[in-house]
Order: structure tokens, then sequence, then C-alpha cells
């Protein structure tokens, strides 16, 4: 018995268990999907033993799905465990905590799914289509902003200059179209194979044709909550106060969209910082309201920031200091995502519009001149902290610390780590808090702090994972508290060598980013970034062919270093196509219906008709468009039969017609006539209404009539 | 139906009106006599009327005795003949073809020889149980269904028109029988497979059991065999076999020698007696001419009997159905052109 289970299972488990392996890759970590692939095998097991089992169907389901609130329940008992003995290590808890979980979920679906296809015929196909489905995620990257894949029809298509959705879309409805025709054709067992290719083809062509509107946009991305539209989508509802804050702490960052292109800097220019990382500076935060750190409450504060997209004219802002630790660079910024605050490289002097390179991909452009601080000089050890110009309480303000005395006994720590000559030195002791936090703390976008009244205390003073925003957060804190002015700001950081020696820099939604920012009298903002070890996967290196292609677009036309294709394959454009087909399914309409008009009239406009065959031929376009013709095979006695309950008189017009054509009888054509007239009425007293109106709208209906 | 369509118009109109009264009395007293069978009845009054034969393929107690006899009973003894109007033949392995044909025997009194006539002298006979005798007995019996006439000692004696075989077989219990061979069934018009009466009917025969015990057959006017021959006459003359008809039934049976399930096809002899049966049932429908749906029902007991089956096709009807479907669609779809 249960070795047959087993044999049964595994073919279904072991699919199953691909299927999941590749749906939890990139949400669980390594033990957390390990469990899942077991699960998925138990599972089927599971459901196949439940099919035969003599249980009912709602009771096996009941049992078949208990597993993942088992699952929930432990995972919500270690945490809770957890939580009063002290952990063993972050690493360690994150993946306890994950593998109940992933594999009670996986094990629910995996048995829940076994059982239905195997107690209801009818849904018999839904593993299959779940793995389908499942396999076809792979190819969602096109609708996800990867607008080079999959490269056989993308290349083809932007090579032409067409947008490749129009041709996927294309292919989509050729498959629609033949699943429809294979539905049409009936399910034979032995069909099941064919059908089934022919469903993955389906499944996975229509991933890309059903996103509803803008089907040749990127999808809006906002992971950080900077204001764009869209953003985590979990977040939406939940916390109304996350969702009027920017930069919110949340307890878990939506990764599942890290891919997603948000914008492409096009450099005019090859100039990078002295850190090596590009940072788009999108907002400051640098007033504390109790909590957190927010958006400058005083006007004198982060005058640097641009308030929004440059709209009719440029905008510009005063050079920061140091010009010789500086370099100018221009940039042109394309947006595929909705951003109200510009990302600016920093630091951003002037920010002008630019015309839009492809309205139907990007949101807007802009062009940005930057000066870049490319060096760090040995001077600057020594440099003041903050600007001497600035107003008492706006220095206040860039240096106001929480009440929490564990701020300032951190920071007292921290400098008593520090070697005595290098004490007085803002720059260093800034750096010094940085190295504190990398080393201190470890890197998570899932953490348990937003809830907190203090999410930066939680996190410093508690279990210290966090991600940029709360280290972002510490550090400005920190740098404070040594006396550093010191602000977080937030927009996009990619490393220089992501743009992989081209021109172009795709910045990723997963490239979102906050850092700390302290200010030194001759040089300005300058960041202190700390990147302390990950416990989550790492992110892919950037697709430089993405990079690439999207970097050619963002290039304004006259620009562009490869002129379009001379296109042979210039489609005429919609507005056209449509009148035409307009037309042509006018014409369509009317010859149908003129030709129909025409059948009707006919048995009054020729009263030579011995066989009555023209009244006979209306009467059957009448039945006929309601549905009541001729069957192929069927006798018209027969069919005059089937239909004698409902249309008495048709028997009678029909032996007429019959006894004119295998008879000797010419037809009588006043009676005939009158017949007629009595099917008409029968007809609609046996017919409903709209049914009749289909019938009399469709113009080819009589083509039907046999 | 309405008055357009009556059969009738002229001298024939007349003589089919006649034939139809003949066939409704007929086919009156049967059903009074068997309930529940009109189908069946409706193909014996067919067959009386296209002079051909039936083999009921049925099981015992059914009611096949008690048709038989009705119908005999339904027709007038005529005085100047010998025929009876009906006589039943058990058919047993011991039985001789001078069983059935009859022997000259000889009268010491006036010194000659003369023939006595055997049971097949009657205008209805019941061959009963067919396959139980020999094949000499069967070959008798066939060879006056086909000729009707019988040769006794050189002599041929004819026999009474009309003159209607009910044969019946057992569908079931084979052992001991000598089936009869494809070109001997070809001599019945129709084989009808009859199932069990439906549950209303079998009621009304239990509800009349004292009428069945002692069945009487007297009631209701009977039928003189000169009517049936007028009958046949006004038939062969007044029904109108519109061409259409006629290719119809030389489509099928050509669609049918082309099907790769059977081995042998249908005879020219089939559907040339197709077409008096065709006609036959057009009167009883109360038409005079022949439309599609005489040919869909009485395809299946005109001609499944007469198809040899390749090797491993068990039944026959699918193979008429999907003959005649085409056809019959075709001829359908004509009569709305010129």
């Amino acid at each position: 018995m249960t070795g047959a289970v087993a044999r049964d299972a595994l073919p279904a488990g072991l699919v199953l268990a691909a299927a999941a392996a590749l749906l939890w890759s990139g949400h669980a970590t390594l033990l957390g999907i390990a469990a899942a692939v077991v699960a998925a095998v138990a599972g089927a097991a599971g459901g196949e033993a439940l099919a035969g089992s003599r249980l009912r169907l709602p009771a096996a389901l009941l049992l078949a799905l208990s597993p993942a609130g088992a699952g929930l329940l432990l995972g919500r008992l270690l945490d809770l465990l957890f939580a009063r003995v002290p952990p063993p290590g972050p690493e360690v808890i994150l993946a306890i905590l994950d593998a109940p979980g992933t594999a009670g979920a996986t094990f629910a679906v995996a048995a829940a799914l076994v059982l239905l296809a195997r107690r209801l015929p009818l849904l018999a196909p839904l593993p299959a289509a779940l793995v389908v489905l499942v396999a076809s995620l792979p190819l969602l990257p096109h609708r996800g902003g990867m607008i080079h894949r999959p490269r056989l029809v993308a290349e083809l298509a932007w090579s032409r200059g067409l947008h490749p959705v129009l041709i996927l879309a294309a292919l989509g409805a050729a498959a629609g179209f033949l699943g429809l025709v294979a539905l049409a054709r009936g399910r034979e067992m032995r069909h099941r194979a064919r059908d089934f290719l022919l469903l993955v083809v389906l499944a996975g062509l229509l991933a890309f044709v059903l996103p509803s509107a803008g089907l040749l946009r990127v999808p809006p991305v906002d992971p950080l909550g900077l204001g764009g539209k869209g953003g985590s989508r979990g977040e939406r509802g939940r916390d109304a106060r996350a969702r009027k804050e920017l930069l919110p702490f949340r307890d878990r960052v939506d990764t599942s969209r890290a891919n997603v292109p948000a914008a492409v800097v096009v450099f005019h220019d090859d100039v990078a910082p002295f850190d090596g990382i590009y940072r788009f500076r999108q907002a400051a935060f640098s007033s504390w309201n109790g909590r957190r750190l927010v958006r400058g409450l005083l006007p004198g504060l982060d005058r640097d920031l641009f308030p929004g997209l440059p709209g009719a004219g440029p905008l510009r802002r005063s050079p920061p200091p140091g010009e010789d630790l500086r370099e100018r660079l221009a940039t042109t910024v394309a947006l595929l995502a909705d951003h109200p605050l510009p990302p600016v490289l920093v630091d951003g002097i002037e920010i002008a519009p630019e015309d839009n390179p492809d309205p139907s991909l990007f949101r807007g452009a802009f062009r940005a001149v930057s000066s870049v601080l490319v060096r760090l000089d040995p001077s600057l050890i020594l440099a003041e902290a903050g600007d001497p110009d600035w107003p008492a309480d706006v220095r206040a303000a860039y240096l106001s610390v929480p009440e929490d005395p564990r701020y300032r006994q951190l920071a007292t720590e921290i400098l008593e780590g520090m070697p005595e000559g290098e004490r007085r030195s803002p720059l260093l002791r800034a750096i010094a808090a940085g190295t504190w936090l990398e080393k201190n703390t470890l890197y998570s976008v899932r953490t348990k702090h937003a809830a907190a009244p203090d999410p930066t205390a939680s996190f410093l003073f508690g279990d210290r994972v966090g991600y940029c925003v709360h280290l972002a957060h510490a550090a400005a804190l920190l740098c404070r508290a040594l006396g550093v002015p010191a602000r977080v700001a937030a927009g996009y950081a990619s490393p220089a060598e992501n743009r992989g020696g081209g021109s172009a820099l795709v910045l990723l939604a997963g490239d979102a980013h906050a850092w700390c920012e302290v200010y030194l009298a001759g040089a300005g903002w300058v960041p202190i970034d700390p990147s302390p070890p990950s416990l989550d996967p790492p992110t892919p290196a950037p697709d430089l062919d993405l990079q690439r292609l999207l970097g050619e677009l963002a290039r304004s036309r006259d620009q562009r270093l490869v002129r379009e294709v001379p296109t042979p394959l210039r489609l005429p454009s919609i507005g056209v196509v449509g009148r035409w087909l307009a037309i042509l399914l006018l014409a369509w309409f009317l010859a149908g219906h003129a030709a129909k008009t025409w059948r009707r009239l006919a048995p009054y406009l020729f009263p030579a008709d011995p066989a009555g065959r023209l009244v006979y031929r209306a009467t059957l376009d009448r039945l006929g468009e309601a549905g009541l013709g001729r069957r192929p095979g069927e006798t018209r006695e027969a069919h005059a039969d089937r239909l004698a309950e409902r249309i008495p008189s048709f028997r009678a017009l029909t032996r007429l017609h019959l006894a004119a054509v295998l008879g000797t009888h010419p037809v009588d054509r006043p009676g005939a006539l009158r017949l007629a007239r009595r099917v008409r009425r029968e007809l609609v007293r046996a017919v409903p209404r709209w049914r009749r109106l289909v019938g009399l709208l469709a113009p080819w209906s009589w083509r039907r009539t046999r | 139906m309405t008055e357009h369509e009556a059969p009738g118009h002229g001298t024939d109109g007349a003589s089919l009106a006649v034939a139809r009264e003949v066939a409704d009395r007929v086919r009156a007293r049967l059903r009074r006599a068997i309930l529940g069978r009109d189908d069946v009845i409706d193909l014996v009054v067919v067959a009386l009327l296209a002079g051909g034969h039936v083999l009921l393929e049925d099981y015992p107690g059914s009611g096949k005795t008690m048709l038989a006899r009705a119908l005999g009973a339904a027709l007038e003894p005529a005085e100047d003949t010998s025929a009876a109007p009906f006589r039943r033949i058990q058919f047993t392995p011991d039985l001789l073809p001078s069983d059935i044909t009859g022997v000259t025997v000889f009268e010491p009194e006036s010194g000659t020889f003369r023939f006595q006539p055997g049971p097949i002298f009657a205008h209805v006979v019941l061959a009963d149980e067919i396959n139980r005798t020999s094949p000499k007995v069967q070959a008798a019996l066939l060879e006056a269904m086909a000729e009707r006439q019988v040769t006794v000692d050189n002599v041929t004696h004819p026999l009474e028109e009309p003159f209607l075989v009910i044969a019946t077989q057992n569908p079931l219990g084979l052992a001991g029988t000598f089936p009869l061979p494809a070109p001997q069934l070809d001599r019945f018009l129709f084989k009808v497979r009859m199932d069990h009466v439906d549950r209303e009917a079998e009621l009304a025969v239990l509800d009349s059991w004292r009428q069945r015990l002692h069945p009487s057959f007297d009631d209701g006017a009977r039928v003189a065999p000169a009517e049936v021959l007028a009958a046949r006459d006004a038939i062969e003359t007044g029904i109108h076999v519109a061409p259409a008809i006629r290719e119809a039934l030389v489509d099928i049976a050509r669609a049918v020698r082309s099907d790769q399930r059977v081995a042998q096809g249908l005879s020219t002899r089939a559907i040339l007696q197709a077409i008096p049966a065709l006609a036959a049932r057009a009167l009883l429908a109360g038409r005079d001419w022949v439309g599609t749906e005489d040919l869909e029902a009485l395809l299946l007991p005109l001609f499944a009997h007469r198809l040899a089956l390749a090797p491993g096709v068990r039944d026959p009807e699918p193979v008429l159905r999907d003959a005649a479907r085409d056809v019959l669609d075709r001829v359908s779809a004509a009569t709305l052109r010129p």
C-alpha cells in the first residue's frame, strides 16, 4: 500500500519539488528551500494517500492543508522561544524561523493539489497548470523591466525599432487561438501530451500579454518609500503613518522587484567618486522628531537639495566647497518609474529638463550637472566639522541627538576605542562610527524594529540586524553624538564598476539606498556608508545588455550611436489599421444582412415557386438563426419531428415542401405562406427574445441553413 | 397531415385510398391483438403489402405466435382454395422437407396419386425457431419463399398469394442450431430484433388476461386476399418514388460496399426489394410519395441482416448509420436546390 502510494506520488512530487524550489528561491533561506523541496515530495505522497483513503473530500482537504497552520504555529513558537533564550546567532535564527513556514506551506499546497487532482477529474490538470505557471515565472522579467528578454524576440524587435511587447502579444494571441482550436477539437486522453505542451506555450505567453494598462511601460517601483507611485504593496493600508512618511522603517522590504529598472543614467564624462560608488540623492533627512530623522523643518537646512523635477527651466544650487577635490560631471537621467524627487548624482549643481527620448518607455528625463567628490585629501583630517557660515540653529539641528542616553554612551565608547591622536579629527570620528557599525551589525531587509518608538535605538541597542535606513540613521546619530554634523540621504547607489566600462548605468529598484552624510568644511557633504555583513542572498551582477539597450534608448535621438535601421517592418499606424478593419467589418456585416434580407423577401418577390423552396428556405433561415436549424445527418422529417413540440406548424410546412420535391404535389402557395407565418409566430413563443435578437443581428447566419 | 397530401388524385388516388383502408384494417386488428408492438406490427404490414417475408429475432413468449395468428385471422379464408389463412410449423432437428411441402399419397379408391399439401400452403406461415432444423429443411422453406411455389415429385404447386412467412429464431442458446447462411437471410425482407415491450404495454397485456388466454381474433372486419393483392398493385402504381430516393438507395449501397468494416455489402436485390417496402411504408404514413424518413426508418430492418461484416466487427448498425447519414444529409440538403 505505502509502496504503491510512494511510486504513484514520486513523479508528481519531484515535479512539484522543482516548482517549489523555483518558487521559493529568492524568498527563503537555503534551509527554507531545502525544507520546501522535501515537503513537496512528502506533500505529494500525503495527497496521494489521502486521495486513496476513505475520507470525504472536505475532511481530506482540511487534513492536507493542516501542515500549513502547523508550520506557521511552529515558526511563531520558535520566534517566542528565541525571544527568551539567548539566540545562537542571527543567521541561525533566520534560517530556523524560515524552514517551518516554507515547509508547511509547500506540503499543504502539494498535498491539496494532488488530492484534488485525484479526486476531481475536472481539476486533474491543476498541478500541471501550476507547474507551468511557476515555470513561466522566469519569463516574467520582461514585464519587470527586462525589456531585452527573451533575447530571441527582443533583439529582433529592437533592431527594427519595434517594441517587443507587440511581437510577444501577437505570439500570445496566436497561442491563445491555437489553444481554443485544440479545446474545440475535443479532449481525448491521447491528445493530453500535446495539449499540455500547448498549455505551456500558452501560459508562458499569456504572462506577457495579460498585464493591464501601460503594456509597454516598466511597472512602478519605490522600494524605500520616497514617494513614487506603487511602492511596497504589503505596506499599503497596513500602516498609515508608514505610507505618509518618506523613507519609512519597514520590517520587510519588498525585494521581489529588485531587478526592475527604475532609471537610466547616461554619463557624459568619465568621472568616478572617491569611493567608487555613484550616489544619486533624492532627499535628505536632517531634523530629529523624537522618533527618527525627517526632512528639514528649518528653512536653512539641506539647501543643496532639489525640490522636484525641473519644470520649464533649469534649477541651480550653489556649488559645494572644495573645488580642488571635485570634478564636474554632466549626466542625463531617463526615468523608467515615477520619481517625484529627481535622483541627482551627488552633489548636484544644476538640473534642466530634457526631451523624453521615448515616451512609450520613459516617464521623463532631465539633464544634471554634478560636482563629484573624486578624492579625499589628507588635509581633510583636520577640516572643521560643519560649515562656518551656518546659522546657529542650523548647526544645532545637524547636531541634535535623541535624549536617549545610550547614543552618547555608545559614542563615548567609540571615541574611547580610537587612538588618542585621531579623536580630534571630525572626519576620523565619523569614519570610526561607520567602522564600528560595520563590525557590530548585520545587514538584512527583514527586521523587527518598525513598531518600536525609536527604531534606530531598537536596531542599535537590540539585535543589530537592519538595512540601509537603520544603518544610515544609526551612523548619522552616532556622528552627531560625536560632534560631527550629519544627516541621512536617500536615493540610489550603484558601484562604478556596474557601468561595465559603458557610459550608461541602470538604476534598479534594488539599488535604492539610504546613507549617512557628514559635512566637512572645505569638502561639503561626505558619505559615511557602512556596509556590514549581509544575511540576505547577494544581489546578482548587473545585466550589461539591458544597460546598453536602455542607455541607447535613453540618449536623445540625435545623440544615438546607432541610427535606427531603415525599417522594412514599418507597421501602419493603429488608427489606419483600425479604420480599415472597421470598414471591412462593416462591409462584411452589411453584405451578410443584404443576402439575409434578400432570402427573406424572395418568397414574396417570386410567386412562381412550385416546390415551395423559397418559402421553406426563408423559414429554415429563421429557425437556424434561433439555433433550431437542421443538424448534420438529420433528415428533413427528423428535423421537423425534433421541433414538433415547439414549432408544430413546421412539420406541416416540411411535408408540403417534401411532397412537392419527392412527391408529385405542387405546393399550394397561399397555404405555404400561411404555414410560414404560423411558424414565425410559434418561433416567437418558443425562443427567448434575446436569442432571437442575437440571431437577427448575426449577418451570416443564413450560411448555415442546410 | 393536411388535406393537401392525402393520397390521391384521379383513379390512382381512389385505389390508393382503398389500399390505405385495407392496410389500416389489418393494422388495427393486429394492434388490438398485440399490445406495445406497434413498430413490429407496422413492419409486418409493410412486409405483407410489399410481398416480403419477416425474420423475427426474439425470445419465447414475446407474442410472435400471437402476431402471426392475428395476421392469419385478419385474412378472410377464400372458399375456392385450399390455402388456410394461418399455419404454424415448429422447426425441430428431425423435421423433413415433406413435413412442410406436403406429400403425394396413393388413393386406393380411385387408384391415383393425390398431392396432400403441407402446412406451407397457407397465407401466413409461422416458421418457429427456423435455425433448429437441418439445412435441408431450411432450403425447402426458403425455396418456397423465394419462388412462391412448391415442387413435389416433379409436380409444381403454386402457393396462394398473399404468402407471408414469419420466421423466428432465438438470439440466445445457439447450441445445436443451424444458423442461416447469409444468402438465405437475403430472402427475408426484414429482420426485426424485438426488444421487451415497455411497462405500460405489459400492464395492459395483464389487464386483459382473460382474452389473452382464450384469444378469438374475431372482432373487426377482415381483409380478403384479393384486397391485399389489389393494395399491392395500387402501391406499385400509385406511390411516387422520386429519383432522389432511388439515387439515395444506390449511394447507400455503394457506401456500405466500400466500407472497411464490411466483407460483403448489399446486393442489388436488397435495394430492389427495398423499393416496394419503402412505398408500402409511405402508404402507411399516409403519403403517396416516399420520403427520406421512410429510408431512415427501414434502414436497419431492411439491410442489417444482409451484411457480411469484416472479422472483428460485430454490429452492422454503425456501418449502415454512417453510410446513410451522409447520403440522407445530401438528399435533404438537395431539396432546396432546383
